[in-house]
């Protein structure tokens, strides 16, 4: 198929998953309850470390919205089946992949645009850490939204969903250092901590915000796991869209 | 046939049981499935780590009481979920109303089920408190008074607000609204007064928060004045019976 | 077996009469009568009604849009042991009329009872004495079927042993023996669904609402429903099912009821309501929908998309045939069926909406 053609329909797609979600504001607005029990706990008990927190949360909101992609895949196939319609359709799956994906994340942009105007006033910083953050951002989106969509595939029911769900949000967004600093993790794990998406991204970000010291190597490590876990699994993602479709 | 059919008639049970059917239930979805009960062990302490790793190491103890509470209180958003599910997705529920078993019943069994893939979560956050904090038998019993107490409140939430569900996409948003905001008002990981006092009156209306208090009091966690137990636990049992009541009353067991 | 409550015209099967408030009382007040002098005789309360409803009316009033007029005056009864069927299109008032009388859901206006008892007043005395297969309900999926008929029994109240046996019986009844121990999440839709009806059948109570109980069953599994309610209604239990399966209405039913747009259109057995159409034998014309007016004479026409049925009797049949290889269009023969007598009820086709 022609690469244009290839991605056709993903627009429209896009356009008909953020429609689909705003109907259901209430889960947006739900879905930064998780990041604000983090905040109000990290301002009772350390306020100190706000503002890395407050990183913790953009970057925890956005890997957030895998799981919803998670969510909706598996609502969407389980349910209702809806996806055979669109596989047996011109539209290809790695459209139809990237369509949920893109919509969620743009229906789901609002609250984190509230977290950030909160960081911008409680720690404003340059726009070259904006930069990474943003790049950091797209980074994670891309890991968990591929992440979510490869977990969606391989459950039957939505009740069995959850628990996976919920450990890898907590494995990958509370234990790592995405809400605390990266200094407060023993020396002999900061390696893990910088290989992880979630963490890896914030303390790039903190990094690049004066927030935290990281080394040379810590940078090279962090950013290039970063990279390397985006790139490999959008890959992933797009190879297992087509293949779970000719399985579906 | 005239007979047969009395005989069907006289012969049919008046009254449901809850338990054989609801512990199977509960049950079979642990054990085909145990990652659903790994979770809700894991994910206490995932949090209690990251909690160690903030906040002074003196409130330990009070966070794992917190994380026990805070277990027993997300079955309300099982219980809601599994509920909203079973009635929506499944008719399920319908079954159950076309039978001797009624809505206590009903509403028991859901609870109970979620109950069994909580326990072991509990057990463990147990042993864990014993071994960071020296606790009485009398402080055993407030813990298991206060987790009964919270287990029944919030289960009936739960299933108050399950109800008036329409759609099970609506599950996921509003078990997040009604049940991480209550674990975010109530102070279960750290000492209510070091909340800001606006804060501190707000949190005292809600049931959690009596329970972390009468609890942090049993067990020597938390200095309280003289008769504040009493009235926690008063309060608590309260809170427990108007819960029970919005339960029994909003929940609709016949559709209008 | 002959219900007691259809009396047809004398010294034959009679037709089936549109039925209105009036002609389904003078049914239900013989029997009551004999109810009361049974009550007299055994000093208990005695109704030779399984279920008797009058006019029962249901209006849902949505979020948003309009109040929607589900059932607009329903009168209807069943006498202990019968097997009824309800017959419609999509949206006639089927499953709303049968949740009403499950108690599942609680009407707007009007009377339903259960063995004497009413559903609204008194739902906590009906309910050990019904059960109901939903339309499109599902099992636990992390349960097997015989787990899961197992469980619903005990929630029941029904002792273990017996339990236990019942649910064997109702997996065999249901051929679901070599799927009995597989998580109900891995059956196949069909499969789910006689999980379902089996949940249903094995607790044998003496009243059960059946919610178009085959769909999705392939036509042996239909069957071995159909054969074990029969069997249920030979043992004492007495059967209210919806459907819009012309051929289980006509095979399993012993009456039937027609609604249309929440009414009773016309009520009787297969046989009355065939009878009614005016012919025994329907010849089908292809493409014959613009011959109505030639082949209108020789009996009634219904029209079928571009088809042409024509209801006759045998003595038509060769001119009927004659006409149609003039005309150079296919025609072919077979016995009146269910469909004719309700597109003459209706006025429509039972899948059109």
């Amino acid at each position: 198929m022609a690469f244009g053609l290839r991605w056709a329909g993903t627009g429209v797609f896009c356009a008909t998953e953020i429609r689909v979600q705003f109907h259901e504001w209430l889960a947006i607005l739900t879905g930064t309850l998780v990041q604000a029990v983090l905040l109000i706990f990290v301002w009772v008990l350390a306020r100190d470390i706000l503002p890395i927190a407050l990183i913790g949360a953009l970057v925890y909101s956005v890997f957030l919205i895998g799981q919803r992609v998670l969510n909706e895949a598996a609502y969407v196939r389980i349910d209702h089946k809806l996806n055979e319609l669109y596989h047996a359709s011109p539209m290809s799956p790695e459209a139809y992949f990237l369509g949920m994906s893109t919509g969620i994340f743009l229906a789901y942009l609002p609250p984190i645009l509230v977290i950030a105007v909160v960081t911008i006033v409680v720690a404003p910083f340059g726009l070259l850490p904006w930069g990474v953050l943003i790049a950091c951002l797209l980074a994670v989106w891309s890991v968990s939204a591929s992440l979510g969509y490869f977990i969606s595939t391989l459950f039957k029911d939505m009740k069995t969903i959850w628990p996976y769900s919920s450990l890898i949000t907590n494995l990958l967004g509370i234990v790592p250092p995405v809400f605390y600093p990266l200094h407060l993790v023993p020396e002999g794990w900061r390696w893990l901590a910088l290989v992880l998406p979630t963490s890896s991204a914030t303390a790039l970000v903190n990094g690049a915000a004066g927030l935290e010291v990281l080394s040379g190597e810590d940078v090279l490590l962090a950013g290039g796991s970063l990279a390397v876990e985006a790139i490999a699994l959008f890959i992933f993602g797009i190879y297992w869209a087509r293949r779970a479709a000719r399985e579906a | 046939m005239a007979g047969a059919v009395e005989k069907r008639l006289e012969g049919q049970p008046r009254a449901g049981r809850v338990l054989p059917a609801f512990a199977l239930v509960g049950w079979r979805w642990v054990s085909r499935n145990p990652v659903a009960t790994i979770v809700p062990i894991l994910l206490p302490f995932m949090f209690l780590y990251f909690l160690w790793r903030i906040s002074d190491p003196r409130y330990f103890p009070l966070e794992v009481v917190g994380a026990m509470l805070f277990t027993t209180q997300n079955i309300g958003s099982w219980c809601l979920s599994d509920s909203a599910y079973w009635r929506i997705e499944q008719r399920l529920q319908d079954l159950f109303v076309a039978s001797p078993m009624g809505k206590v019943r009903y509403l028991f069994g859901i609870a109970f089920s979620n109950l069994i893939p909580a326990a072991p979560a509990l057990a463990i956050l147990a042993v864990i408190l014993a071994w960071v904090t020296p606790v009485s038998l009398f402080g055993w019993l407030m813990l298991l008074a206060a987790i009964l107490v919270i287990w029944v409140t919030f289960s009936a939430i739960g299933l108050a607000v399950s109800s008036r569900l329409v759609s099970p996409r609506e599950v996921w948003p509003v078990g997040n609204l009604i049940f991480t905001t209550l674990g975010i008002i109530s102070p279960l990981y750290y000492p209510i007064t070091i909340l800001p006092p606006v804060w501190q009156g707000v949190a005292r209306f809600l049931p959690a928060t009596y329970a972390a208090l009468l609890v942090q009091d049993a067990l020597g966690l938390r200095s309280a004045v003289p008769g504040e137990m009493a009235l926690d636990a008063v309060l608590l049992l309260v809170s427990a019976v108007v819960g029970i009541g919005l339960a029994l009353r909003l929940y609709r067991w016949r559709e209008r | 077996m002959t219900s007691p409550l259809w009396r047809g015209k004398e010294g034959g099967s009679g037709g089936a009469r549109p039925r209105t408030s009036s002609s389904y009382k003078n049914d239900a007040t013989a029997l009551r009568t004999r109810a009361i002098y049974a009550a007299f005789r055994l000093r208990r309360r005695v109704s030779e009604l399984a279920l008797e409803a009058e006019d029962v009316r249901k209006t849902y009033h949505g979020r948003s849009g309009p109040a929607v007029e589900a059932l607009r005056g329903i009168s209807m009864a069943l006498g202990k042991g019968e097997r009824v069927a309800l017959l419609g299109r999509n949206g006639a008032g089927k499953t709303t009329f049968l949740r009403i009388a499950s108690t599942l859901l609680a009407p707007s206006a009007g009377r339903v009872e259960v063995f004497g008892l009413n559903v609204t007043r008194n739902p906590e005395q009906v309910r050990p004495l019904i059960a109901v297969v939903p339309q499109e309900g599902k099992p636990f999926f992390h349960l097997t079927p015989r787990e899961q008929i197992y469980a619903y029994l005990r929630a029941r109240g029904i002792d273990r042993e017996i339990a236990k046996a019942r649910t064997e019986q109702a997996l065999t009844q249901m051929d679901l023996e070599e799927v009995s121990d597989r998580l109900c999440i891995t059956l196949s839709g069909g499969q789910k669904q006689r999980a379902m009806v089996a949940t249903v059948i094995a607790t044998e109570a003496p009243l059960l609402f059946l919610d178009e109980p085959t769909i999705g069953m392939d036509p042996f599994a239909r069957r071995r429903v159909w054969e074990s309610l029969r069997r249920l209604t030979r043992s004492g239990s007495t059967i209210l099912l919806t459907t819009h399966y012309l051929d289980e209405a006509e095979a399993l039913s012993q009456r039937l009821y027609i609604l249309e747009e929440g009414r009773v259109l016309v009520a009787g057995t297969a046989e009355e309501l065939k009878h009614q159409v005016g012919g025994t034998l329907r010849v089908t014309i292809a493409d014959g929908g613009r011959l109505r007016d030639a082949f209108a004479s020789f009996g009634t026409c219904v029209r079928e998309a571009e088809s042409l049925h024509v209801i006759t009797g045998p003595e038509r049949i060769n001119e009927i045939m004659a006409l149609a290889m003039r005309e150079k269009v296919s025609a072919t023969v077979g016995p009146v069926t269910l469909e004719e007598a309700f597109l003459r009820a209706v006025g429509r086709s039972i899948d059109e909406e």
